[in-house]
This record gives structure tokens, C-alpha cells and sequence, in this order.
């Protein structure tokens, strides 16, 4: 009887290792990731449709987060009851964007977006511990396919594409971060530091690469052909690589 | 001991700015290819960034040092960058003791020190009957981007030491001709009447008895029951099957066998006996009976540092095809090894192997004791099974007079091998 009531009390422990995203870097990750959606979509009906998406998206957070952190009967069905609430909201959101905009091209840029934030906070909440990566990546891969439609359908300026470019691997490097720091520390650990320099410090890689992009964008450098600068590129790619074996 | 892993977190960009170039590339758009190049910065990230320079120093402080059971006892654990760049991505778990756990606040913190700088983790455990050695604290530390990782033990002694005292050890007849604390049955020199014989033609003068002489003029010699030193050799059950525990957050018996040997060991020192150490598992720890303080040390640290001793279990990938054929070899190079002394087996009785173990060396001459920590609970059907096995087992070894000590690793060790000695070796 002792060693039950015992082991109650153990499970009881605040401080367990429990397995989770690191709390702070997730919230910035969903945040960056709309930042991102925002840019491309920058049509007011589709910030309106993004808006009721978020607020889909921070119910299915918050309900996801309260039942990760307390498995009662009584919380578990209000905490299940508010993410699928959440949603619901943000499959709202996505028939909007489906049917609401005018032309055809913006209903389909904005889609994938959509649904990879939900991605993104289901991989951070998590809703499967184990797959917290998958989820990520499938996510932002989602909020960039949304950055490349935009680029296809010409519907911002350069500058901003490449900003929602930058700010959506940017995302993915938070929210990949906060995984990693979850899954060796748990989430009782105060993190909150090495998360914000991290978090810093690929902002200023983003922002540096950006800044250089666009100046060597800007020296105008005519006559380079369209196939000279793909074939810089793919060189590019490659030195990369072979850097990294 | 240092490893540098390469995480490969980057490796995906490349996916990425290829996607972008392809797109870009298909519906000829020149700004696609811009938010390729920007992606060729970050796959080009990890590389620009050096390891760091992992030099961390770690401090340690309780509260109390050697607290009652079930207090609260509150660590202070404070990390100092030695080295001379700034650690931008430290992660630290500090080596929590295998027995206790931690109840408030958490034992791992994820932080950036600047040369020179300091980091404090506060949590406190619950004590636990006892004396838990930290083990190392374990500090990684990755770059700025995350694409190297590097992995470090920063040791400081810190021992936690609750009521853990033994009174006395139940020890069995079979002993050495040397002069100690264990009353024997034999007669001689000592401090407890044993009998009266008649004289002997070198019977010391001092012991013959005047008064018996007086009265009827018959020489008789008083006996003492003589007090000998026992050679003790402590031997641990770390094979696989030992690290069992009774739930996840219990602590698996190989804990409880070490602990238990630790103090075990303590007490037979403390009354002059001769100790030494053994394992039948994992590799193979084998220190001689021996005493004298260093002799004592060494058996310490064997105990906390050896890799027998391990408090993870072994993993999959050294798990032996034929454990039993193993066992039998492992056996059979100890038997030569311990000759006739006294054994005490550690071990939670999960398999047959165990009793076979005991057998085998109570066979070879060995008077063994076997202590058992009980890890078995009864949750499930397959739980009470082994329960029952576990008993069984333990009334076997009983039946073939060998003494056993059925411990619940939440009692009193004391207690439980106090029932021994009623019981009678």
C-alpha cells in the first residue's frame, strides 16, 4: 500500500522528464511562420482568412498544451474539446481560402500555408511524441511551398519573397531547436537563454543574407544571363554540399 | 572522455534551395532564384561555424549533506566557463544519483556563458536510505548554428549519506585463522566462555583453572570461544536481466544491489574484516578481500566508477547469444578465483541463473548469503508471475541451507539482514 501511494506521489512530480518542445522557441516558430504566410498573402481577404486562421491554430495550441500537461478525465475533455475547436476553426479558415478569394491563383497560394501552420503547432504541442520533427518540417516545407507560389504568381515584390524566404527557414530553425533542446532536457529545464541567442543568432544570418542578396541584387549586374545565374546557383548548391560531406 | 557529432540539422535547406531553383527555373521567375541563394547561405551555415571549446567546471552544494529519509534535500549545482570563448549553446544534466528522485525544480538548464561567467541549477531530491555518490555531470555544448555538437563529463564529489549505517552483518562460520570479531565456535583465546577441558601439555598457564585445581586437584583449561576474521567477497548480479525495476521511476535492483554492497562493505570494514568485490554480468570487476584504508578506497570507486556497475543496462548490441553457457564460463573462472570464503550474493533472483550461481558456489566451498532486492510488484499477471517465480526461487536456495535476505529496497537494509541472523545461517 505504501509503495502504491509512493509511486502516486512520484507520478505526481512536477519535475519528471517529460519529452516536449521547448515552450518559448515553439511560440516564436508559429509566429515566424504566419510572419511568413503574411508577407506573400498580402491581399487584405487573405490577411482576413489568415487572422481566422490564427485563431484557429493558438485554440489548437493552447488545448494541445493543457492536455499534454495534465491527463485528468475532467481537463482531458475540455482541453481536447478546445484544439478541435481550434480546428475546426482553421478548416474554416481553409474553406474561405478556397472559395473566397477572387482570382483562382490566390486561393491556391494560400492553402498549403494553412495547413502547415497546423502542422507546425501540431508538431510543437506535440500531438504525437516522436514525430515532432516530421511534423516540423512537413509544416514550414508547407508555409514554403506558400512563399513559392507566391514567387510564382508574381503577387509581391521580390524584396518581400525574399524576406518570407528567409523568415520561413528561420522558423524551421526555432521550432527544429526547440525540439532538440525538449527532447534532451525536458521541459521543466530552464532554456529560455540558449533559445533567444540561438534564435538570435540565425536572425542576423537571415538578415546579413538577405542584405547581401539584394545588394548584389541591386548592383545590377546586366547581360548575366537567366541560364548564367541558374548554373551559379546549382554551382553554389554543389560547393555546398561537397562541403558538408 | 569528449565526442563531437555533426547533427546534420542543415542538411534539408539543400532540398529547399533546390526546390526553389526548380520552380524558379520552370516559371522563369529571377526572384525565386533569389530565395534559392539565400538558402545556400544557411546549408553553407554549419560549416562557417567552429565546436566549440568545451571548458566547464562544476560545483556542487546540498543543504543538507546527510539528511533523515524522505527529506527534501535542495542541490546547488554551479557551472563556470573556463575556457576563453563564449559558449553560446550549453546544455548541461547534472548526474542525479541512480536511487533519488528529483521532486522539485529540474536538474538540466539550457544556457550561454560567457568566459568567466557562472550558471546555478537549483532542484531539490528526495533522500532515500543511503549513500548516493553524483555521478558526473554531463555538458553539451553546440555552435551557434547547431551543426556540430559536443559532448562532455564534468565530475565534482558530491555524496549524499542517509541513516545508511548497518548495525552488524550476519556472517557464517566458514573463516580464516586470523584473529577478529566474528565469535567462532571453536574454543581458544577470547572473550566469551565456550567450555572447560582438561589440561594439555601446553595449554597456556593463564587459562588453567586454580580454583578447580584447589578443590580437586584436576587440571583443567578454560576456553573462550576464539574470534576470527572473516574474508568477505561482495558479488553483484549486473547481468541484463538484473536491471529491473518496479516501475520506470523506481530504481532498477542493480542500484539497489550496489547500494546495498556499499553499505554492506562499510560495516564489514568497520569491524576489521577482510572484503572484496565481484560481478557476474557485464564485464567482470574482481578486487580481492583485502582491508586498510586504500584497500577501502578502492573498493569505493570500483563501485562507483567501474563499468561493470553501470547504472544504464547494457545495450541491445552486447547482449550475449548464450547467456547461460556465459554465466556457467563466468562462474566457473570465479569459483577458482574466490576459494573458500565468504560470499554474499547480490541479486534480484529475475531467473534461474542466479540461483544457480549461489548453488555453485555454496558447492565450491563458499559459505554464501544471497541479499535480494525485491523488484517485483504485483501490477500485472505477468508481474505476479515473476513474483511467484522470485519466491520460489528464494525457498529453493532456503531449503538447500543457504541463508537469504528478501529486501524491499524501501526498508531498512539493516532490519532485513537482521532477520537472517535470527533465522540462523
Amino acid at each position: 500500500m505504501i509503495d502504491a501511494e509512493r509511486r502516486q506521489s512520484r507520478a505526481a512530480d512536477a519535475s519528471l522528464f517529460r519529452r516536449r518542445p521547448a515552450r518559448t522557441s515553439g511560440a516564436i516558430a508559429v509566429v515566424l511562420a504566419a510572419v511568413a504566410i503574411a508577407l506573400v498573402a498580402d491581399d487584405p481577404g487573405q490577411r482576413r482568412i489568415l487572422a481566422v486562421a490564427l485563431v484557429g491554430v493558438t485554440g489548437f495550441i493552447a488545448g494541445g498544451t493543457l492536455w499534454r500537461r495534465d491527463r485528468s478525465a475532467g481537463v482531458t475533455v475540455v482541453a481536447v474539446a478546445v484544439a478541435i475547436i481550434g480546428t475546426l476553426v482553421l478548416v474554416s479558415a481553409l474553406g474561405l481560402g478556397l472559395t473566397r478569394p477572387p482570382r483562382y491563383v490566390e486561393r491556391i497560394e494560400l492553402l498549403p500555408g494553412l495547413a502547415g501552420l497546423w502542422l507546425l503547432a501540431a508538431g510543437l504541442v506535440p500531438l504525437r511524441l516522436g514525430s515532432e520533427r516530421v511534423l516540423v518540417d512537413a509544416g514550414t516545407g508547407l508555409v514554403f511551398l506558400t512563399v513559392l507560389a507566391g514567387g510564382v504568381i508574381q503577387s509581391s515584390p521580390p524584396r518581400t519573397l525574399l524576406l518570407a524566404g528567409v523568415v520561413t527557414i528561420v522558423a524551421w530553425d526555432i521550432a527544429e531547436n526547440a525540439v532538440s533542446l525538449g527532447g534532451q532536457l525536458g521541459v521543466a529545464a530552464g532554456t529560455v537563454r540558449a533559445e533567444a541567442i540561438h534564435a538570435v543568432g540565425t536572425g542576423v544570418v537571415g538578415a546579413a543574407t538577405v542584405g547581401l542578396v539584394l545588394f548584389i541584387n541591386g548592383l545590377n549586374v546586366d547581360g548575366v544571363p537567366f541560364a548564367g545565374l541558374i548554373a551559379m546557383l546549382v554551382a553554389g548548391v554543389a560547393l555546398t554540399l561537397f562541403y558538408n560531406r | 572522455m569528449t565526442t563531437v557529432r555533426r547533427t546534420r540539422r542543415w542538411r534539408g535547406v539543400v532540398a529547399v534551395v533546390l526546390l526553389a531553383l526548380a520552380v524558379g527555373v520552370v516559371a522563369k521567375r529571377p526572384s525565386l532564384l533569389l530565395v534559392a541563394a539565400t538558402g545556400i547561405a544557411f546549408a553553407a551555415y554549419p560549416a562557417v561555424t567552429t565546436p566549440p571549446e568545451l571548458d566547464v567546471s562544476v560545483e556542487r552544494r546540498l543543504d543538507v549533506d546527510s539528511p533523515a529519509v524522505d527529506d527534501t534535500v535542495t542541490v546547488t549545482t554551479t557551472l563556470r566557463n573556463e575556457g576563453t570563448e563564449m559558449l553560446t549553446d550549453l546544455r548541461v544534466v547534472d548526474g542525479v544519483p541512480a536511487m533519488l528522485s528529483v521532486v522539485d525544480g529540474s536538474p538540466r538548464v539550457a544556457t550561454a556563458l560567457r568566459p568567466g561567467k557562472e550558471a546555478t541549477i537549483e532542484y531539490a531530491v528526495r533522500a532515500e536510505r543511503g549513500v548516493h555518490r553524483f555521478e558526473p555531470t554531463t555538458v553539451v555544448g553546440r555552435d551557434i548554428s547547431g551543426g556540430t555538437e559536443v559532448e562532455t563529463t564534468a565530475a565534482t564529489k558530491t555524496v549524499i549519506e542517509c541513516s545508511a549505517r548497518i548495525p552488524a552483518v550476519p556472517l557464517r562460520k566458514l573463516t580464516r585463522n586470523r584473529t577478529g570479531q566474528l565469535v567462532t565456535d571453536r574454543g581458544g583465546s577470547g572473550l566469551e566462555f565456550h567450555r572447560i577441558k582438561a589440561y594439555e601439555r601446553g595449554d597456556p598457564v593463564g587459562r588453567i583453572d586454580w580454583r578447580r585445581f584447589a578443590r580437586s586437584r584436576e587440571l583443567t583449561t578454560v576456553e573462550f570461544r576464539e574470534e576470527r576474521l572473516a574474508e568477505v567477497v561482495l558479488c553483484v548480479d549486473t547481468r541484463a536481466i538484473a536491471y529491473r525495476a518496479r516501475s520506470p521511476n523506481d530504481p532498477h535492483a542493480v542500484a539497489s544491489a550496489v547500494d546495498a554492497a556499499e553499505r554492506i562493505a562499510e560495516s564489514l570494514f568497520a569491524s576489521g574484516h577482510r572484503v572484496g568485490l565481484a560481478t557476474i554480468g557485464r564485464g567482470s570487476c574482481w578486487l580481492p578481500a583485502g582491508s586498510g584504508p586504500d584497500h577501502e578506497d578502492q573498493l569505493r570507486a570500483r563501485l562507483s566508477t567501474h563499468p561493470s556497475f553501470s547504472m544504464s543496462p547494457p545495450p541491445p548490441s552486447e547482449t550475449v547469444d548464450d547467456e547461460d553457457a556465459d554465466l556457467d564460463r563466468q562462474l566457473s573462472v570465479l569459483r577458482e578465483r574466490l576459494g573458500t570464503v565468504q560470499l554474499f550474493l547480490l541479486t534480484p533472483l529475475c531467473d534461474d541463473g542466479a540461483t544457480r550461481a549461489a548453488r555453485t558456489f555454496e558447492a565450491a566451498g563458499c559459505a554464501v548469503t544471497v541479499v535480494s532486492p525485491d523488484v517485483t510488484t504485483d501490477a500485472t499477471a505477468g508481474a505476479r508471475l515473476a513474483r511467484i517465480g522470485r519466491r520460489n526461487r528464494l525457498r529453493a536456495l532456503r531449503s538447500a541451507g543457504i541463508p537469504t535476505v528478501d529486501w524491499r529496497p524501501d526498508d531498512r537494509l539493516g532490519t532485513a539482514l537482521a532477520t537472517v541472523e535470527r533465522w540462523g545461517p
